[in-house]
């Protein structure tokens, strides 16, 4: 039997002992390795989809509500905003903006969220389509390749969309014109993945069509509703409509970018939002509460080293003849040493693996929950280099707490404990 | 194979001197030492074994001197040339009674010799709990394993420490005969350090520590 089957078996042999430190390394590990995780998860999520945006245009309420709901598809967009106003933005001719995306948020199908947009979408996130072809009417629809995939849409399906972004079946515009899938994008790693896109017109579509049924003007126009629309024509042709929010990236500098946030949020009745900085509040304002759980982590990892230090410390009193004992058998002080440091370090990384597993099992009901409130995709089975630096420090901190029991163990008096 | 010459021991400067006899042991022959409590047989025991280094004199086992070795490697040396049986049943508790002979090899850094092991134990007639932890074991049990385990190493000099103590008369006289037989078949030098008068009759060579000599005072 090998040292390490020795301490093994030593470590079996207390069980109570050893799944007491067991259970605080995990902990320990546990919690530090989910805190590494759900926040590269985030960062991940959010720098992704970042996409190079530099200014986002919406109606006045919460920054950050309308640079989620406009750029992450989480949580309700701020209003609308009358075209005209935006108008300026969308024109191609802007000697300062490279691209601009207009969206039209508001209306879902079965939980994902309807996008009423222009082409640019598609390039602003690297999306092509991988099946059918792009839209060409009004209640067109390009499905996103995740939406696509739990949806089970194929191209030539047909849905009803229901007003507002979850899915009750009382909201669906029912006397409305249905969706056709014309098309399914290739996945892209962004939120083009999680939405229905469709052209601007089709929000307009739907609701003429719906306000025009309530109103009872008969049933029968929807064909000609769609005719009044031309989707290929640039939006600043629509004078009384009205859309969500425009993103925008820009030429060259971000000084321009700044003036022009700053000129629209003085002279006009909108918003302007730079996403870079809302994230950065956004992950210092969460950096907080995980800064908070990573002390608690530390606090646990000491207590847990506490733990282990004790356990091979109180064992050593009943050892004593024992390991008396290994050095008569010819196990010199440096094996005594050893056996110690060994069934400290081995309580420590099984405990901390015990700890990662647990983490990644805990990530896989976050993950579900967040897939099912917001759509959002987690990865729990990615393994981050700090969770190899975390059974590294499990190594070190497992050695730390037994190195002083070790000492004691290899400096056993022979002589005295077996006259005794 | 075992030779003593000028022995002897004291416990931090200014203590008591303790001084052995000579003592010359061959291989198969069997010795007994004797001696009350204090006189230093432990001691004694324990300088023969090399847990303990002498004040003066020396030990050699089987043309090795004690004192010529690093301590490491005289860990190593006892391992594998000398079979304790001490005066407490010891054990590895977490392992069973063949795994702790097998240790006794693995320690010494003998290869596993598990046909002998269990004939080992056979022959002292435990060989039923090969696979039972030495805590279950009966005191006399238990003291047998300890002598399995100094058999296990074939080792050149067996050494016990008051073997007998906790016995009674027939156990008594047992054990003695079953040590002196397995070292005569090993041909082993075997010490046998006691106070018990009871195995006087059991060996030809007696000899007798005088309570704490006392020669440097």
């Amino acid at each position: 039997m090998s040292l390490f089957g020795l301490a093994l078996r030593n470590l079996i042999y207390r069980p109570w002992t050893t799944a007491l430190s067991l259970i605080l390394a995990a902990l320990g590990a546990g919690l530090i390795s989910l805190i590494l995780l759900l926040s590269w998860q985030l960062e991940q999520q959010f720098d992704r989809n970042l996409a190079g945006i530099d200014l986002v245009v919406g109606a006045k309420g919460s920054p950050l509500q309308l640079m989620m709901s406009s750029m992450y598809h989480i949580s309700s967009p701020t209003g609308n905003v009358p075209l005209a106003g935006v108008k300026p933005f969308l024109n191609p001719e802007h000697p300062y903006i490279e691209l601009a995306v207009p969206l039209s948020l508001g209306d879902s199908y079965r939980g994902r969220r309807i996008v009423g947009t222009r082409p640019q979408f598609l390039e602003l996130y690297g999306a092509g389509v991988a099946t059918g072809e792009l839209w060409s009417a009004p209640l067109d629809v390009v499905a996103g390749a995740t939406a696509a995939r739990e949806l089970g849409l194929r191209v030539g399906d047909t849905f009803q969309s229901s007003h507002g972004l979850v899915e009750d079946d009382d909201l669906t515009h029912r006397d409305a014109a249905p969706f056709t899938v014309t098309g399914i994008l290739a996945p892209t790693g962004t939120v083009a993945d999680l939405v229905l896109l469709t052209p601007t017109e089709s929000l307009w579509a739907v609701h003429d069509t719906h306000e025009h049924a309530e109103e009872g003007e008969g049933a029968d126009h929807d064909h000609g509703e769609e005719s009044e629309y031309d989707v290929t024509a640039p939006l600043t042709a629509y004078d009384d409509e009205s859309i969500t929010s425009v993103m925008l990236k820009f030429k060259g500098t971000s000084v321009v970018g700044l003036n022009m946030q700053r000129s629209i949020n003085e002279n006009t009745e909108m918003q302007a939002v730079t996403p870079s900085i809302q994230l950065t509040e956004l992950y210092s304002t969460v950096g907080q509460g995980e800064e908070v759980l990573r002390q608690l982590g530390y606090v646990v990892v000491v207590v847990s080293i506490l733990s282990i230090f004790i356990g091979l410390y109180s064992s050593l009193d009943r050892r004593r003849g024992e390991l008396a004992l290994l050095r008569t058998l010819g196990a010199g002080p440096g094996k005594l040493f050893g056996l110690l440091l060994l069934e400290g370090t081995i309580t420590a990384v099984v405990g901390a693996m015990l700890g990662l597993l647990a983490s990644h099992l805990g990530l896989l009901l976050v993950a579900r929950y967040f897939s099912r409130a917001y759509r959002y995709d987690f990865q729990s089975f990615i393994f981050l280099p700090g969770e190899v630096y975390l059974l590294i420090g499990a190594v070190v901190v497992g050695a730390l707490a037994a190195t002083i029991p070790a000492l004691r163990a290899a400096r056993t008096d022979v002589h005295r404990t077996l006259s005794g | 194979m075992l030779t003593t010459h000028d022995l002897s021991y004291r416990y931090g400067a200014g203590a008591p001197e303790f001084a052995f006899p000579d003592l010359s042991v061959e291989a198969g022959e069997g010795a007994l030492l004797l001696g009350p409590s204090g006189s230093g047989k432990s001691t004694w025991l324990h300088l023969l074994a090399g847990i303990l280094s002498p004040l003066t004199g020396r030990v050699e086992l089987d043309g090795t001197v004690y004192g010529s070795l690093r301590s490491g490697d005289l860990d190593r040396f006892r391992g594998r040339n000398i079979g304790l049986v001490l005066q407490r049943a010891y054990f590895v508790e977490a392992l069973n009674v063949a795994e702790n002979l097998a240790l006794a090899r693995k320690m010494a850094g003998l290869p596993p010799d598990r046909a002998f092991l269990l004939s080992v134990l056979e022959s002292l007639g435990i060989g039923r709990y090969a696979q039972r932890k030495p805590r279950e074991l009966s005191v006399g049990e238990q003291q047998r394993v300890t002598i399995a385990r100094a058999l296990v190493n074939r080792p050149k000099l067996i050494l016990a420490d008051e073997p007998t103590s906790a016995l009674d008369d027939p156990n008594a006289h047992r054990v003695s005969q079953l040590l002196r037989e397995r070292a005569a078949e090993l041909g082993a030098a075997l010490v046998v350090v006691t106070h018990d008068g009871r195995l006087r009759t059991d060996f030809s060579r007696i000899v007798a520590i005088e309570p704490l000599t006392t020669q440097n005072i």
